[in-house]
């Protein structure tokens, strides 16, 4: 039993960082970005990022950057993993290559205590604090931008996990979209081979092995009532201070045999589902409803991409009955590297990016609204209506639904092999179970947690 | 007679179905090439798409075509290094004889063992203390190691076959061994230094995962952007496709032009 | 009566570049492999003898990826020798006819096929819901398959691509080693009546063993360190169905950044391949001489 001292005190960085800025929800006169960012003539800024649709919203808006500021914006964008190799690679070689780092919220602990990023808590007190407008994030993604007292990015792409369904056959067949587990299976049942809707699915869910069950489990959890570790609950001051694992508890066992359960109302073949795939099962109209990231919202209501453009609705993330549901939370923050030799120029990029004013650009190119006021905007709900359950969502979640400690990626992937050997009854649940609960156990133990066992 | 010919027509007809077949599940991406995002995903299939529809070619083109050219450089560049150097070596290798030479081949071929995976790391950690990170330099220079083992066997099997006495011969007309090798030997091994060549190009050019860790932006090779078509929020499956197809052009190109080589090579190398 | 210089200049470039890029790599990988290396912890290294070897040989998981790995060699070797060879005597037999050439091209060519792009082909190709494979399967009245997701068809789906890929290689040299059979020992067995499968068995399969073994040292390299079609297609998954040992060295190093871990694996894979072949040349090396 080891005990980790002075750290991963989430909880106190509330504490004793107040209020930067004042809460300004009120609209702001525009920002004079032509003296609010300094000349950078000939400069070249160079992003690292994941290749998401959000992509494209970048590209269009780097233009307005280099025409203020005279520097040119390039971006490289990779594959989820690659993007973590590249920047851990990146980060351990201490390159300069890269001024801005996009990093995804489970990656956290690991970028600061690897120490590839830079603390912004001392660039976000020098900036006024109507352009950065901090109170205006959704405010558990605040607290996913931090760790250790330190602000290792600045939020801009907040992915909220909703249901998705289709309108039409639920009206077709009566039916509410669901609010409970309960109902979601019901549901699934229903739609699937059900004669008056031929061919038809009930759902599909990300059982693919990998980082893709292994979040599911993260991400059904605490809707089962339940956790992955003891202190990892909403509300709780220290969530990194008691690490055992929690997979010898009922709850685990519901989410294993829930996903096992659910099985026979997904199309053939999904045991090999994951993202890419659970949204094509619903785009192509083979599935009635899925869960989903809401950076795929948009695309499953562009009739460009998806068959059933005209007919999706969303609302929250389903949860058994009698508890408060937490719906996944995850998405991207901009960090700057460590050793980037153009700091000010990447902060003037962060800032600008970041700011309320071109983030509501962005989320109307399709880019994840992560801000209160991009939420609230009636431009945005206009144009697009699922933001509604956006806004009911982001007062649920939870900052620490996936951990944000250096081993995460260790252990969701750890995760996700066993889940997916029970799923595809390569051992029993109780086996994968066990294995986890020890595997996982030694883990935290190596990386010096306090583990209870 | 008639029977035998209607046997090998029949075999004409098998060979023809059985190419089909293996060419189908290329066919079918460069069908999909063809495909908007919406036809990707539809049920039943589009079998025959617009082939008027270049959108995919002309995105990929336009925003990748740094990356192509990075992996025509890198690829040209590290073959023609790599044949320089295994050529005079399995020259050597083949005709002097000297205590140990079975070993040393033998040690030569083991090097092909090295797993890239065991070899990534401590090449990231020495190109970035030399400073040839994500540059052509140093792509070029790993590949062409990497292909030496191969380049040089195969080239020892080829030089093998050759006929000493020509070589004496003209080691008898006042030649040296530099002459012996680019007047006599060379042109004798031609076709099979040509498949030599061909295979070394298709390793560099089909190589994934060095070029993963080693590259970032200037040196990235194609493969590497073939795999970010699939991010964790979307696969841009139309794209991918006609990636695929422009990645394939050259390798197919170069399979028919030394065709004859190919086989001819091979049947040098399998006989003594 | 050549020079010692003479021999060095023509034969110590090559040695010296591999002896560079070559040893360099593995005796940097062996240090690290004896070490507790986390690249995002690297503060936290320390060396640690053989406790990663000792570790990695009673991880369930390093035994699964071994026996995966053994099964995939040997599956897709052997379904590439039989398959190859008959498609050989096919081409062999038309041989003479006009336009073979460039069906034979035409056949070869999935071998040239970017090993990336026939992961992702077969991804899309192989998708269980949305993939053209099964709607052919259902037009044809077979039943559907989950291909890479099933977890009893997963790692025979991964044979399968690789069948496709690698047939028209070992096809190319047995139809080489074919061609180099001297007519009259067909002509002699013709007169004795023999049939073409007695034929193939005494003839051509003797003929054709030095260039088999060849082609199967050659296959059994590229096996064990088979990486880009898992990579992209299952990542070893369904559960651990297609874990390979390549894959399981890269997931340690390169996305855990357990470096020293990772590195122990990638040690073990050197020599495991070093001893395959080298069991595999002596035997080579015995028929060459004798």
């Amino acid at each position: 039993m080891k005990r980790r001292t002075a750290l991963l005190m989430a909880g106190t960085i509330m504490a004793t960082w107040p209020m930067l800025g004042r809460p300004s929800r009120a609209q702001d006169s525009r920002i004079d970005w032509a003296s609010e960012l300094g000349k950078h003539d000939g400069a070249t800024l160079r992003i690292l990022m994941v290749q998401d649709p959000w992509v494209s919203g970048f590209e269009q808006l780097n233009p307005t950057f280099e025409q203020i500021t005279g520097a040119k914006v390039t971006i490289d964008a990779f594959s989820y993993d690659q993007t973590h190799e590249k920047e851990v690679l990146e980060g351990t070689s201490q390159s300069s290559q890269y001024d801005i780092i996009v990093l995804d919220s489970p990656w956290v602990g690991e970028f600061w205590s690897g120490e590839f990023v830079e603390d912004l808590k001392p660039y976000i007190e020098k900036t006024r604090p109507e352009v950065i407008a901090w109170d205006d994030f959704v405010p558990a993604f605040q607290t996913v931008a931090e760790w250790e007292g330190t602000v290792v990015g600045v939020p801009f792409g907040a992915y909220f996990m909703m249901m998705h369904y289709r309108k039409d056959l639920f009206e077709q067949a009566g039916l509410q979209p669901p609010k409970t587990i309960d109902d979601y299976k019901a549901a699934a049942k229903h739609f699937t081979n059900n004669p008056d809707f031929p061919g038809m699915y009930g759902t599909a869910l990300n059982n693919a092995r990998g980082s893709a069950i292994g979040q599911s489990f993260f991400e059904w959890i605490y809707n089962f009532g339940g956790k992955p570790f003891a202190n990892t609950v909403p509300g709780n001051e220290d969530p990194y201070g008691d690490m055992t694992p929690q997979f010898d508890k009922p709850e685990a066992k519901q989410v294993f045999e829930f996903f096992k359960e659910m099985l026979q109302y997904q199309p053939p073949g999904a045991e090999s589902i994951d993202w890419e795939q659970r949204a094509a099962t619903f785009t192509t109209g083979k599935t009635a409803m899925i869960t989903a990231w809401s950076v795929r919202t948009p695309g499953f209501h562009d009739p460009s991409q998806s068959q059933i453009a005209d007919k999706v609705g969303t609302s929250v993330f389903p949860h058994v009955e009698g508890i408060d549901g937490v719906p996944p939370l995850g998405g991207w923050v901009m960090g700057i590297n460590a050793h980037s030799e153009q700091k000010d120029l990447a902060w003037d990029y962060i800032k600008w990016f970041t700011s309320k004013e071109v983030h509501k650009q962005f989320v109307l190119l399709g880019g994840p609204p992560s801000r209160l006021s991009a939420i609230e905007d009636p431009e945005v709900r206009e144009k697009m209506p699922w933001v509604e359950t956006i806004a009911e969502t982001q007062k649920h979640v939870y900052a620490e639904c996936r951990p944000r400690i250096p081993e995460s990626f260790e252990i969701i992937d750890t995760v996700g092999l066993q889940f997916s050997r029970a799923l595809q009854n390569q051992v029993t649940v109780d086996e994968a179970l066990t294995e986890l609960q020890t595997s996982i156990a030694d883990l935290m133990v190596k990386g010096g947690y306090t583990v209870q066992q | 007679m008639a029977s035998a010919r209607r046997t090998r027509f029949l075999l004409y007809i098998a060979a023809l179905v059985l190419t089909l077949v293996n060419l189908a599940p290329i066919i079918w991406i460069a069908l999909t090439a063809f495909k908007n995002r919406a036809q990707i995903y539809q049920i039943p299939p589009v079998w025959i798409p617009d082939f008027a529809y270049l959108d995919n070619f002309i995105t990929v083109i336009q925003g990748y075509w740094p990356f192509l050219l990075n992996s025509v450089v890198i690829t040209l560049c590290s073959t023609a290094l790599c044949l320089l150097i295994a050529i005079p070596c399995a020259f050597g290798l083949t005709l002097f004889t000297f205590k140990g030479r079975e070993d040393l081949k033998m040690w030569v071929l083991s090097n092909r063992m090295m797993p890239p995976i065991a070899a990534a790391v401590p090449l990231y950690l020495a190109m970035r203390g030399v400073g040839l990170l994500d540059t052509w330099t140093g792509m070029v220079l790993i590949y062409t190691g990497f292909n030496l083992p191969f380049a040089i066997w195969m080239a020892m099997s080829f030089f093998r076959g050759a006929p000493v006495e020509v070589l004496e011969a003209a080691r008898i007309d006042g030649c040296n061994w530099l002459q012996v090798l680019v007047k006599v030997m060379v042109p004798m091994a031609a076709g099979g230094l040509m498949t030599v060549a061909v295979f070394v190009f298709l390793f560099a050019w089909n190589e994934l995962l060095i070029a993963l860790f080693l590259t970032n932006r200037n040196a990235r090779t194609f493969p590497v952007i073939l795999t970010s078509f699939s991010g964790q929020a979307q696969t841009v499956w139309e794209q991918m496709a006609a990636a695929s197809i422009i990645q394939l052009v050259p390798p197919v190109i170069l399979t028919f032009f030394v065709q004859r080589h190919i086989v001819a090579g091979m049947t040098m190398g399998a006989v003594k | 009566m050549v020079s010692r210089t003479t021999k060095l200049l023509f034969i110590g470039p090559g040695v010296a570049y591999l002896a560079i890029i070559g040893l360099f790599p593995f005796f940097y990988s062996l240090y690290l492999s004896t070490t507790s290396l986390n690249l995002t912890r690297p503060r936290r290294s320390q060396f640690v003898g053989i406790d990663n070897y000792v570790q990695l040989v009673t991880d369930p998981l390093f035994q699964k990826a071994i026996l995966n790995t053994a099964i995939l060699a040997m599956g897709s070797i052997a379904l590439e020798i039989v398959i190859g060879f008959l498609i050989a005597k096919i081409f062999y037999e038309i041989a003479h006819l006009r336009t073979v050439d460039w069906l034979r091209t035409l056949f070869i060519l999935p071998m040239m096929v970017t090993p990336v792009i026939t992961g992702l082909m077969f991804t899309y190709i192989l998708n269980p819901t949305l993939g053209v494979a099964n709607v052919l399967l259902r037009m044809v009245g077979l039943p559907e398959s989950g291909w890479f997701g099933s977890v009893d068809v997963a790692l025979l789906s991964v044979i399968m691509v690789n069948v496709w890929q690698w047939t028209p290689f070992l096809m190319l040299i047995m139809l080489a080693g074919l061609m180099a059979v001297p007519r009259e020992l067909y002509e002699a067995s013709a007169l004795d009546g023999a049939h073409w499968y007695q034929q193939s068995w005494h003839i051509e399969l003797p003929a054709l063993r030095d260039v088999l073994l060849v082609g199967a040292i050659i296959r059994l390299i590229d096996n064990l360190r088979f990486f880009d079609v898992v990579y992209i297609a299952t990542r070893g998954g369904p559960g651990d169905a297609t874990e390979v040992i390549s894959m399981f060295a890269y997931r340690q190093s390169f996305q855990f950044f357990n470096m020293g871990y990772g590195s122990a694996a990638a040690v073990l894979i050197l020599f495991i391949t070093l001893f395959v072949t080298t069991l595999a040349m002596r035997y080579l090396r015995r028929v060459e001489h004798g």
